[in-house]
C-alpha cells in the first residue's frame, strides 16, 4: 500500500541544508528514523550470483531426477546409459524400447518442460511489468485463446497444417488484433488499454474455440482439444525442444537488454520518458517480443496456466523486482516447476496422464494464497 | 396440427389393439405403426408373433425411473448403439429420428437405415426432438439429455416422453456396471425388448448372440494396447468398460486392465514399456484407423513398438465399441484379425 | 547549461496550455515556477524536458560539447552560447537528454516494489550499456551521499516517509548527473522543517534548478529569478522583489496581500489578507 504522507508535525528540526529528516517522535506508524528501526526483511538481497549459482544447480538436479522417474519402471543405470549413448559416448547398449523411452519420450518432455516453463515465467514478468498489473500473465494479449483457435482448427476441423504452426500463427492474429484494439491516438499503448484490448481478444478467440468444439464434437474426439486447452507436454519431441529453446534464448536475449529499460516504468510513463526511455516504442518492442515468446511456447504445450502468473510473484522477494535480477531467477525457477509439474502429471495416476495444466492449476492456486498471506507487503504490495 | 391427432390415433388405437388383439390372440403389431414406414422384413431370428398382453413396463434406468404403459411407437434415437438395438429387434418402422450417429450401420441393415430420418449430425437440440412428437427418446450417453440437447429427462417426462439411457453408459457409480458383463449387455436387450412390447425377438437375440458368443475361440497369449482417441496422449480402454469386455472375449490381455475406468487417457510411455502384442485401433470418423496408423509409424518413440514395425494392427469400427448389439461381432472380429496375423494360436 | 525559453507554447485537446512562453532561467541558479492550478505548469516543465513536443516556439539547451548532437541548426531566437550552440532540446537523442536533464514529476502514489538503491540506481539508466551495467559504479552511492539519504539505502521504498521519498527522488535526479534539474512541486507533502531544507539543499547544487511551485513565500525565500504562469501565459518573470507585488498577487492568484521584507536576509515576505473574487472567469 502506498502510504500517506501526512505529517504530523513535531520539534522543528531547523533548515539544515543537507539535514535528514530525522523524526524522534514519529506518529504515523513505522516511519521512525533508519536507526529506530531495523530494515525490513529482505533488504538485504543475495546476490544475483549466489541466486543464479542455486537455480541452475536446482535446475540440473531436477532434469536429472526426473529423466529417471516414469510410468515405465526403468533401472537408473539403463536411463544413464541411453542418454550417454546418444551424446556419443561409448556405453554398453539399452533394449531398443527402453532407449526409446528415455530418449524419444523423457528427454524430449523433460527438457521441453525446462524452456516452457522459464519462457513462460520471464512472459508473465514482463507482462506485470508493462501492464502495472501484479496478476498479467503471458497470455493477456488473447495470445493463448488465439492458439486455442489454430489448435482446435487442427484438431477437430481437420486442417492441414502442423499444429504448432496453426497455434502460432493463432496466437499472432490474436496478438494483432489486441494492439490494433488497443492502440490509442497515435500509437498510444497504455497499460490499461492494453489489457482490456487482450480480454476482449481474449473472449472471443474463447468463443470461436468453444464453437468449433460444440460444433465438431463428435464421440470422444473432445479428449482431443481438451487436453491441449489445459496445457499438455505429452506430445513433445526433439521438434518442440528445438522450438521452445530457440524461442526461450532469442527473445530471452532481448529482454535481457531490455530489461533495464522495464525497470524505468516503475514510476509511470513520464518518469521513463524522462529517464531517456521512450515509454511507447518500447512497450511495442517489448509486447511483440513477449508475444513471439509466448506463441511458440503455446504452440508447443497448450495453454499452461499459472506458471506466468505465480513464478515472478514466488521470486521477488528473493531477487526484488530490479528486472535484471528478476527475470533470470524466475527462469530458473519456471524451469524446475514445469518439470516436477509435468513429472507429478505423467507418473501420478500411472499409466494414466493428466494434462500438465491441471497440476499447475491444482499447485497453483494454494500456492498463491500462500504467497498472500506470507508477503507482508514487501514485494507486490 | 394433423401431427397431434395422428398421434393420439395412433396412441389410442396402441392401447387398443392390443388389448384386443390379447382378447382375439392376434399379432399386437399396431396396423397405425406399420402404416407409418416402409415395411420392414424382420430379422430371420428376431421374427415370429409377439406374445399376449403388454403389461406396463416400469425399469430403474440410471436412477430415474421409466414408465411404459405402452410400447412407444416414435422413438427419436441418439448416436449409434440405441439405433442399431432398434434395428436388431425388427423395430426400424419405430423410429421418428435419429442423431449423432458415430459411424455408418453393419451391411444388414444399410437398407432399412438408409431410410431413417437424420435430425442432426451431433446432439439434436429439444425443438427438433420435439418437433417430431416422439413418445421415446433412447440415448447412448447420459450427457445426450442435457438442456442443450435432446432436454433434461424429467422435463421430456413432463411432457409425456419417456427417455431411456443405455444402462451400461450410466455415470453415476452406484449404476455403472463394473465390470461391463455380457449379461449386462443382454440385459439391455431384454429390457428393452420389453419396453417395446417385442420380448420375444429380444429372447432370440439374446440367443443368437449367447451362440455367437460360445462360438468364439479366444486367442491366448496375446497382449493388446486399445486406442481410442487423441494423439499425444491416447484415449484408452480401460478395465471395467466395453473395451474390456470385447478384448475378454476375444482373449487378448488388456495392457490397462487394472486400471479402474471404462476408457483412460494413458501415457504413451506406458505402452511402450509394456510393448504389448497387437494395437487395438479404432476407426472412427474424427480418429481414423488410417490416421492412427500414421501417426504410429511416424513417431519416433512408438515406432519402435514391435506391433508397429510388424505391422500388428487391429480394426474396430467405433460404434461397436460401446455397450450394445455389435459387441459380440467386434469381439470375434478380433480374435480373427489376430489369427490372421499370425498370432493367438 | 544555458537554457532559453523562446515563445514555447502547445496545445492540449485543442487549448494551448502554454502559450508564447520566453524565459531566460539564470544558470546554476533556482528559478521558481508560480501559478495558479491549471496554469501550466506541469505543462512548461515537460516541454523544458523535451518530453512534449512543442507546437510553437522552441525550448533551447545549449550542445553538449563532450557529446554528440544530432546536426540540427538552431531556431528562432536562440544564439551561440557558452557550450555550444543553442540547440532545440528535442532535437537531443533521448539518452543524451537523460543525461542532461532530470524531471521530478509529483509523486504518483502507485507502489513501487524496490529499494532504496534501486530507485537510485534508475536514474542511470541513461548510462547503462547493452548489458545493463552502470560504467560507474559509484554513482548510486555518491547520489546518495549527496541527498543525505545514503542511510536509507537498504530501505524498501514503501516504508519511507514522505520526507524522505523526496530525499530519494533527488537522489535519483542527482544519479542522473544532470545540468538541468526540474522539479514539479516537490515541496507537496513535506512539513515545513522539510520543505525549507529541501529548497536550501537544491540551492547548493552546481545546476540549472526550475521549481515549480505552489507555496508563493517558498519561492520569495529560495528562487534567485521567478517565472509566473497565468492561463497559459507568462505573467511576470524578475527577481522575486521584484516580481511579487500586490497588484500581481491580485491580477494572478485572486488574492490580497501585503509584502514585506524579512528582517534578516532582506527576501520579500507575503502576508496575505484575504481571497478577491475573480473578476473575469478564470481561463
Amino acid at each position: 500500500m502506498a502510504r500517506t504522507a501526512e505529517r504530523v508535525p513535531v520539534a522543528p528540526g531547523g533548515g539544515r541544508a543537507d539535514g535528514v529528516d530525522e523524526r524522534p517522535a514519529e506518529a504515523s506508524a513505522g516511519t521512525a528514523g533508519a536507526l529506530a528501526r531495523p530494515a525490513p526483511a529482505g533488504a538485504r538481497r543475495p546476490p544475483l550470483a549466489l541466486l543464479v549459482g542455486a537455480g541452475a544447480g536446482l535446475l540440473l538436479a531436477t532434469l536429472v531426477v526426473t529423466v529417471t522417474v516414469g510410468s515405465a519402471d526403468l533401472a537408473v543405470l539403463e536411463v544413464v546409459r541411453s542418454v550417454l549413448s546418444h551424446l556419443g559416448l561409448p556405453v554398453e547398449g539399452v533394449p531398443r524400447l527402453h532407449d526409446a523411452i528415455v530418449w524419444d519420450l523423457r528427454m524430449p518432455r523433460v527438457l521441453t518442460a525446462a524452456a516452457v516453463g522459464a519462457g513462460l515465467a520471464v512472459a508473465g514478468a514482463v507482462m506485470q511489468s508493462l501492464t502495472r498489473n501484479p496478476l498479467a500473465d503471458p497470455y493477456l494479449l488473447g495470445l493463448s485463446s488465439g492458439a486455442s483457435v489454430g489448435a482446435a482448427g487442427v484438431l477437430l476441423l481437420g486442417l492441414a497444417v502442423v499444429l504448432p504452426v496453426a497455434a502460432f500463427v493463432g496466437a499472432l492474429a490474436a496478438l494483432l488484433a489486441t494492439l490494433a484494439l488497443a492502440r490509442g491516438s497515435g500509437g498510444a499503448l497504455t497499460p490499461a488499454r492494453v489489457v482490456l484490448a487482450g480480454l476482449a481478444v481474449s473472449q472471443l478467440a474463447a468463443a470461436a474455440t468453444a464453437f468449433v468444439v460444440f460444433w465438431t464434437a463428435k464421440g470422444d474426439s473432445y479428449q482431443q482439444i481438451l487436453s491441449w486447452l489445459m496445457g499438455s507436454l505429452a506430445g513433445a519431441t526433439w521438434g518442440s525442444v528445438g522450438i521452445a529453446v530457440v524461442a526461450l534464448l532469442v527473445v530471452g536475449a532481448v529482454l535481457a537488454t531490455w530489461a533495464g529499460r522495464l525497470d524505468a516504468f516503475a514510476f509511470g510513463d513520464q518518469a521513463a520518458g524522462a529517464l531517456g526511455v521512450d515509454p511507447n516504442r518500447t512497450r511495442w518492442l517489448l509486447l511483440t517480443a513477449v508475444a513471439l515468446l509466448t506463441g511458440a511456447l503455446v504452440s508447443v504445450s497448450g495453454s499452461i496456466g499459472f506458471v506466468g502468473l505465480l513464478v515472478p510473484h514466488a521470486v521477488a522477494p528473493l531477487t526484488g523486482a530490479s528486472h535484471r535480477r528478476l527475470l533470470p531467477v524466475a527462469a530458473l525457477a519456471g524451469a524446475v516447476l514445469l518439470v516436477w509439474a509435468d513429472t507429478v502429471a505423467r507418473t501420478a495416476f500411472d499409466p494414466r496422464e493428466l494434462p500438465v495444466g491441471i497440476v499447475t492449476a491444482l499447485l497453483g492456486a494454494p500456492l498463491f494464497a500462500w504467497l498472500l498471506r506470507r508477503s507482508r507487503g514487501a514485494a507486490w504490495s | 396440427m394433423s401431427h397431434r391427432r395422428a398421434l393420439t390415433a395412433v396412441a389410442l388405437l396402441a392401447l387398443v389393439v392390443p388389448l384386443a388383439a390379447c382378447a382375439a390372440g392376434m399379432p399386437a403389431t399396431s396396423p397405425a405403426a406399420t402404416s407409418a414406414a416402409a415395411a420392414v422384413p424382420p430379422e430371420p431370428s428376431s421374427s415370429g408373433p409377439a406374445t399376449a398382453a403388454f403389461a406396463p413396463v416400469t425399469v430403474d434406468n440410471c436412477g430415474t425411473r421409466v414408465t411404459v404403459d405402452a410400447p412407444p411407437q416414435r422413438v427419436v434415437t441418439i448416436k449409434s448403439t440405441p439405433t442399431e438395438m432398434l434395428l436388431a429387434l425388427g423395430l426400424a418402422d419405430r423410429i421418428v429420428g435419429v442423431g449423432f450417429q458415430d459411424g455408418p450401420v453393419p451391411d444388414r441393415w444399410a437398407a432399412q437405415a438408409a431410410s431413417l430420418p437424420v435430425i442432426s449430425d451431433k446432439v439434436p437440440d429439444q425443438e427438433a426432438v420435439l418437433e417430431l412428437a416422439p413418445d421415446f427418446v433412447y440415448g447412448g450417453w447420459e450427457s445426450n439429455f442435457s438442456a442443450e440437447g435432446a432436454g433434461e429427462r424429467p422435463a421430456l417426462a413432463g411432457r409425456g416422453i419417456a427417455s431411456y439411457v443405455s444402462p451400461a453408459a450410466c455415470q453415476e457409480p452406484e449404476h455403472q456396471p463394473d465390470p461391463l458383463t455380457f449379461d449386462e449387455v443382454f440385459r439391455e436387450i431384454t429390457q428393452v425388448g420389453a419396453i417395446f412390447g417385442v420380448p420375444d425377438r429380444a429372447a432370440a437375440l439374446v440367443d443368437q448372440e449367447k451362440a455367437a458368443l460360445a462360438a468364439i475361440t479366444p486367442v491366448s497369449g496375446v497382449s493388446a494396447f486399445w486406442w481410442s482417441s487423441g494423439n499425444d496422449a491416447p484415449y484408452a480402454g480401460g478395465g471395467i468398460g466395453a473395451p474390456q469386455l470385447i478384448m475378454t472375449a476375444a482373449g487378448v490381455t488388456n495392457i490397462l486392465a487394472d486400471v479402474h475406468a471404462t476408457w483412460a487417457p494413458a501415457g504413451w510411455e506406458a505402452v511402450v514399456a509394456a510393448d504389448p502384442d497387437v494395437l487395438v485401433l479404432v476407426d472412427a470418423s474424427w480418429n481414423t484407423y488410417d490416421h492412427k496408423v500414421e501417426v504410429l509409424s511416424s513417431n519416433p518413440a512408438l515406432s519402435q513398438l514391435t506391433a508397429v514395425r510388424e505391422h500388428r494392427f487391429v480394426r474396430v469400427p467405433f460404434a461397436s465399441t460401446e455397450a450394445g448389439v455389435r459387441n459380440v461381432e467386434a469381439a470375434a472380429s478380433v480374435a480373427q484379425q489376430v489369427r490372421d496375423l499370425g498370432l493367438g494360436g | 547549461m544555458e537554457l532559453t525559453i523562446a515563445g514555447v507554447g502547445t496545445r492540449l485537446g485543442g487549448r494551448w496550455v502554454v502559450d508564447g512562453v520566453d524565459a531566460t532561467p539564470p544558470a546554476g541558479g533556482l528559478t521558481g515556477l508560480l501559478g495558479p492550478n491549471g496554469a501550466g505548469k506541469t505543462t512548461l516543465l515537460r516541454l523544458i524536458a523535451g518530453l512534449l513536443p512543442a507546437e510553437a516556439g522552441a525550448v533551447l539547451v545549449s550542445s553538449d560539447d563532450a557529446g554528440v548532437v544530432d546536426g540540427v541548426a538552431s531556431h528562432g531566437a536562440g544564439a551561440a552560447r557558452i557550450g555550444g550552440p543553442a540547440v532545440p532540446v528535442t532535437s537531443l537523442p533521448r539518452r543524451q537528454r537523460a543525461r542532461r536533464i532530470a524531471l521530478l514529476e509529483q509523486e504518483s502514489s502507485a507502489a513501487v516494489p524496490l529499494l532504496v538503491h534501486e530507485v537510485v540506481a534508475l536514474g542511470r539508466v541513461p548510462y547503462r550499456s547493452w548489458w545493463g551495467a552502470d560504467p560507474d559504479g559509484g554513482a548510486v552511492g555518491r547520489a546518495l551521499a549527496a541527498a543525505g539519504a545514503a542511510h536509507l539505502a537498504d530501505r524498501s521504498w514503501g516504508s519511507l516517509s514522505g520526507g524522505e521519498r523526496q530525499r530519494v527522488h533527488i537522489a535519483r535526479a542527482l544519479a542522473q548527473e544532470p545540468e538541468l534539474l526540474l522539479l514539479d512541486e516537490p515541496t507537496n507533502h513535506l512539513d515545513v522543517s522539510a520543505q525549507l531544507s529541501l529548497l536550501s539543499f537544491v540551492r547548493t547544487l552546481a545546476v540549472t534548478a526550475v521549481a515549480a511551485l505552489h507555496d508563493l513565500n517558498l519561492a520569495a525565500t529560495f528562487c534567485d529569478h521567478v517565472l509566473v504562469l497565468s492561463a497559459g501565459r507568462l505573467a511576470a518573470a524578475g527577481a522575486p522583489a521584484d516580481v511579487l507585488t500586490p497588484e500581481l498577487l491580485r491580477e494572478v492568484y485572486h488574492v490580497d496581500a501585503d509584502v514585506l521584507t524579512h528582517p534578516a536576509t532582506g527576501r520579500p515576505v507575503i502576508a496575505f489578507s484575504g481571497g478577491v473574487p475573480a473578476v473575469a472567469p478564470q481561463g
